[in-house]
C-alpha cells in the first residue's frame, strides 16, 4: 500500500460561474519514507496539488478523483476529520517562514500550541521539554533563548528550522514542503536541506518537495513528476529524469538553466509563456502551444501517459522520435 | 579596457535608532567600459547597497564615485542629472518597480520628457516604439496596463524603460531572481543581445551563482560589506582562492552544507576577518585583523590572510 495515492485528480475553480481547470486528471503516488518531488513553474497546479493534500484548498475548489491516504480518500473528508490528519500525519512547510509563523505569538509556544492540540491531556512541563527538544533535533542552538523569542528576532534560516520543528513534532508520516529553501541564502538553503535528509532518515517521514529549483529537487529527491499547466508530463526516477529526459518539455526546461558550461552560448528558450488559468484550453496536449516539435494531432488530442521501464512521459512521439525532431 | 566607474573607499552606515548598520565597509571597485560585472553575496552583503549608490538613491558616509573620468559623487542634484540618464536601474521585482497606474507608453514617454527636453512628440514617439521593439515587445504594448502583464513581460518592460535614454551603464539588481527558469532564459538572452549591439556596461547584482557564471566577465564577491574576492571567471571558478568563494559555490553546485552557522549580524560583525566566524581554515591571526584585499596575480584579487590558492599551488 503506497502512502499517498492521487488517482485521475482534477481541480477547478468556480469563478463567475466557470470552472478554470488548475489540474487536469494526474495520477501520482508516494511510498512509506519515499522522498518525491513536485516540479515546475508557477502556475502548473504543484502547489495547489499540495494544498489539497493536506485541505487547505480554497473554498471554490471543485474537486473529482481519488486522493487516498494510507487507503483512505481525504477528498471525502469533512473539516472535522481535517483537524484530525493535518498537522499530525501531514504536515506541511511554506516557502516563507516569516509568513506562516505567528509574528504576535512567541516561538515556544507556538510550537507548544502545535502539539497540545494533538495530545490534549499532557502537562505543561513536559509539552515544554518536548519543544526545547524538538528545537535541539533541527540543529538549534541556545534553544531556551530562541523558545522567548518572537519570530522577528531571528534570522530566515533559524525561522525555516522552526516551521520543520512544528511540522515534525507528531512524527507525520507525510511532510509537505513547498519551496522550503527559496528565499534562503544559498549557504543555509544546504543546511536546510541537509536537515529534511535527516529527519527523513531518523524518523522515516514520507517528503513531498513542490520545488521549480532543479538542483535542490536532484539534491533531496528519489522520484519526480515534472508539470505543466497542471498536467504531468514526465515521471520516474530523479536521475534519470534529469540525466535523459524525454518529454519536450522537460528537456527545454533543463536545456534553458544557465550556466558555467553554457558560457558565450545563447541559452534555449521554450518560447513563449505559461498560459494563464483563463487561457488554458484542455483540447489537446497542455504543451502544444509552446512545443517545437509538435504536428496536427497534439493540437487535437490529449497524449496519455506512455510508461518506458518506470520512466512515464506524456507525448504522442516515442523518445527517439523527439530527440531526432528537437535536434534534426 | 577603460575604466567607466570607479567606487572608491565607499563606506556607508544605516542607522537604527542607536544602532548602526556597517552595510559597506571601505570597498574599491571598478566597472570597465563595456564589461559584465557579476556581484554575488547572500543577503545582508550589501550588495544592494553598492547598486544603490552606484544610481545615487542613497547618498556614501565615504568615497568617491568617479563616472567616465568626472567624481559624480562630488556633484550638485541638478548637476548629476546630465549622468543620471546614463546610468540606469532594473530592479528585481517587475510587480512594485514599474507604476501599475500607467499605461506602458505613458511611462517610456514620460522619461523622455524629463530627460530629452527638446525633442519633438513625433521623435519620443518613435523612440517609444523603438525601445519596445528592442525588448521583443510589439507596438500594442504602449496602451497596456502593466497589470495585464505577466512577470517576464513586466521585466522587458522594466529593461525597455532603463534601455530608452540609451544609457552606457545598467545596473540590475537580481533581474531574473523573480522569473520562472523557461522566462529567466529569454530574458538572459535578451541582455545579451543588448548589450552586443550597443556596447552595454552592466552591474550584474544576483545571489545566483549559475546565473552569475554564465553572464559575467568578472566577478565579484561580497561577504558582510567587503569585497573578499574578484577576478575574471575563469579565475574565480577555476581557481577559488577565498574560503567563502569555495562554499558559496559548492553550495551551489550540488546543495551541500560546506559552513556551518549563520551570517554573523552587520549591527555587530565580528573582529578581524568578517568571514573568521564561520571559516574551515582559520588561524590566530584572522580572528584579529581584517585582511586587505590583495592582487595575486593578473587582476585577481583576494582578502584572506591564508588564501585556498596558495596552499594548493
Amino acid at each position: 500500500m503506497s502512502l499517498v495515492e492521487l488517482k485521475d485528480f482534477s481541480l477547478s475553480f468556480s469563478e463567475k460561474g466557470r470552472l478554470l481547470e488548475a489540474v487536469n486528471s494526474i495520477s501520482l503516488s508516494i511510498e512509506q519514507s519515499e522522498m518525491v518531488a513536485l516540479v515546475g513553474e508557477s502556475g502548473c497546479g504543484k502547489s495547489a496539488t499540495a494544498l489539497s493534500l493536506i485541505g487547505l484548498e480554497n473554498e471554490s475548489a471543485v474537486f473529482s478523483g481519488h486522493v487516498y491516504f494510507e487507503d483512505v480518500d481525504l477528498l471525502t473528508f469533512s473539516e472535522k476529520e481535517w483537524e484530525k490528519i493535518r498537522g499530525n500525519r501531514i504536515s506541511m512547510i511554506f516557502q516563507e517562514p516569516m509568513t506562516a509563523l505567528n509574528p504576535l505569538l512567541k516561538v515556544g509556544p507556538q510550537i507548544a500550541e502545535n502539539l497540545s492540540v494533538h495530545h490534549q491531556n499532557v502537562r505543561r512541563a513536559v509539552i515544554r521539554d518536548k519543544v526545547l527538544e524538538i528545537l535541539k533535533s533541527v540543529g538549534l542552538s541556545d534553544v531556551e533563548r530562541i523558545y522567548r523569542s518572537y519570530p522577528h528576532q531571528l534570522s530566515g534560516g533559524q525561522r525555516q528550522r522552526i516551521m520543520i520543528a512544528m511540522a515534525l513534532i507528531n512524527n507525520p508520516s507525510l511532510l509537505i514542503a513547498d519551496e522550503p529553501t527559496t528565499a534562503l541564502d544559498v549557504t543555509i538553503q544546504a543546511e536546510i536541506i541537509d536537515l529534511i535528509k535527516r529527519m527523513n532518515r531518523e524518523k522515516g517521514t514520507a517528503v513531498l518537495l513542490i520545488s521549480h529549483n532543479l538542483s535542490l529537487v536532484k539534491g533531496l529527491t528519489r522520484r519526480a513528476y515534472i508539470m505543466y499547466s497542471g498536467s504531468i508530463v514526465e515521471s520516474g526516477h530523479t536521475e534519470e529524469i534529469l540525466n535523459n529526459p524525454i518529454h519536450p518539455y522537460t528537456r527545454g526546461l533543463l536545456a534553458s538553466v544557465p550556466s558555467i558550461k553554457s558560457r558565450g552560448r545563447r541559452l534555449y528558450s521554450i518560447p513563449g509563456y505559461v498560459p494563464s488559468l483563463e487561457e488554458r484550453s484542455n483540447v489537446g496536449c497542455p504543451f502544444a502551444s509552446r512545443c517545437s516539435i509538435k504536428s496536427e494531432k497534439c493540437m487535437k488530442e490529449r497524449p496519455k501517459m506512455s510508461d518506458l521501464g518506470g520512466h512515464g512521459y506524456s507525448c504522442f512521439f516515442s523518445p527517439e522520435e523527439i530527440e531526432r525532431r528537437m535536434n534534426g | 579596457m577603460d575604466s567607466l566607474l570607479r567606487l572608491e573607499g565607499i563606506r556607508k552606515e544605516y542607522k537604527i535608532g542607536a544602532e548602526r548598520i556597517k552595510a559597506v565597509w571601505k570597498i574599491d571597485l571598478d566597472i570597465k567600459k563595456g564589461e559584465i560585472l557579476g556581484l554575488v553575496g547572500e543577503s545582508g552583503s550589501g550588495k544592494s547597497t553598492i547598486a544603490n549608490i552606484i544610481t545615487r538613491l542613497i547618498t556614501p558616509d565615504e568615497g568617491r564615485i568617479v563616472f567616465k573620468g568626472v567624481e559624480i559623487s562630488a556633484l550638485s542634484e541638478r548637476a548629476f542629472r546630465e549622468y543620471r540618464r546614463d546610468i540606469q536601474m532594473v530592479f528585481q521585482d517587475p510587480y512594485s518597480s514599474i507604476n501599475p497606474k500607467k499605461k506602458i507608453g505613458y511611462l517610456l514617454n514620460e522619461c523622455l520628457l524629463i530627460h530629452e527636453k527638446g525633442m519633438s512628440k513625433a521623435e519620443r514617439m518613435r523612440r517609444v516604439m523603438e525601445s519596445l521593439e528592442e525588448v521583443g515587445l510589439d507596438a500594442s504594448y504602449a496602451e497596456r496596463y502593466p497589470d495585464s502583464l505577466s512577470g517576464g513581460q513586466r521585466q522587458r518592460v522594466a529593461i525597455a524603460l532603463a534601455l530608452i535614454l540609451h544609457p552606457s551603464l545598467i545596473v540590475l539588481d537580481e533581474p531574473v531572481s523573480a522569473l520562472d527558469v523557461s522566462v529567466e532564459a529569454q530574458i538572459l538572452n535578451l541582455l545579451m543581445d543588448l548589450r552586443r549591439k550597443y556596447g552595454l556596461t552592466y552591474l550584474f547584482i544576483s545571489h545566483d551563482l549559475n546565473v552569475v557564471s554564465y553572464l559575467s566577465d568578472r566577478i565579484a564577491v561580497m561577504y558582510l560589506g567587503s569585497i573578499v574576492e574578484l577576478g575574471r571567471v575563469e579565475d574565480i571558478i577555476g581557481n577559488m582562492a577565498h574560503p567563502y568563494t569555495r562554499a558559496l559555490f559548492s553550495a551551489s553546485s550540488d546543495v551541500t552544507a560546506t559552513l556551518s552557522g549563520e551570517i554573523p549580524s552587520p549591527l555587530n560583525p565580528p573582529p578581524g576577518c568578517p568571514f573568521h566566524t564561520r571559516c574551515a581554515f582559520i588561524e590566530e591571526r584572522c580572528k584579529k585583523e581584517k585582511p586587505e584585499l590583495v592582487e595575486m596575480e593578473g587582476g585577481h584579487y583576494v582578502s584572506c590572510h591564508y588564501p585556498l590558492y596558495n596552499k594548493e599551488g
